[in-house]
């Protein structure tokens, strides 16, 4: 349990970091807002959503680890939550799933995009060609230490 | 798979909660367990029949691999 009080202390601070950095990120963007390309309503508010929504992420992940390391009781609790088994083969099952459903879409839809526009095309094979890449490599890394 | 969790568990007067925390897991995967939906890993089997002092066929019946 030690390891673990261990692994939540460095955890806070990273994301203590990681939540000053990202708002210092936008505050930068904000006050140099001039001499960026102008973008339409949509983009920024895009742009807006995704620093919000990290931010929104790191404080959430933040606040659940500063609430764990508060009691030995926390700290077990929250130990068990994040090491149980059935938990991490739910997750497993889920990702190679959601791994093939997309492999599958982004399968059909370039084949689909080939025939309306060709930057569309590009893109999407683009995007299966990383995922391609990413999954041979992510296997061989599970394989050698499996 | 069939497990004699329940019985176990209701003979100490344990709660899913009190056993999982005991074991290491949620509340849910001894729910799991008890059901039959989720077979435990070995290390899991292990560590609740070394609880209740039972060997791990004692615990879980595997006469469903053995037809």
């Amino acid at each position: 349990m030690d390891t673990f009080q261990q692994k939540v202390r460095t955890r806070i601070i990273v994301l203590t970091v990681l939540a000053v950095v990202v708002a210092l990120i936008y505050t930068g963007f904000m006050l140099y807002r001039s001499e960026l390309p102008i973008l339409n309503s949509f983009t920024k508010g895009f742009h807006q959503g995704i620093f919000f929504g990290l931010e929104l992420v790191i404080l959430g992940f933040l606040v659940q680890n500063i609430k764990g390391s508060r009691s030995e009781a926390a700290l077990k609790k929250m130990h068990i939550e994040e090491n149980d088994e059935r938990f991490s083969l739910i997750i497993q099952k889920t990702a190679s799933m959601t791994c093939l459903v997309m492999f599958a879409a982004l399968g059909v839809a370039t084949v689909i995009a080939g025939f309306l526009n060709a930057a569309v095309f590009f893109s999407l094979l683009g995007a299966l060609l990383f995922m391609v890449i990413l999954f041979y490599a992510m296997w061989m890394y599970f394989a050698r230490r499996n | 798979m069939k497990t004699k969790i329940p019985e176990l568990r209701k003979q100490r007067k344990l709660s899913q909660e009190e056993l999982g925390l005991a074991v290491g897991v949620t509340r849910q995967t001894i729910t799991s367990l008890e059901v039959g939906k989720y077979t435990a890993s070995l290390v899991l089997a292990y560590k609740i029949a070394r609880y209740f002092g039972l060997t791990i066929e004692e615990v879980f019946d595997f006469s469903e691999l053995e037809e």
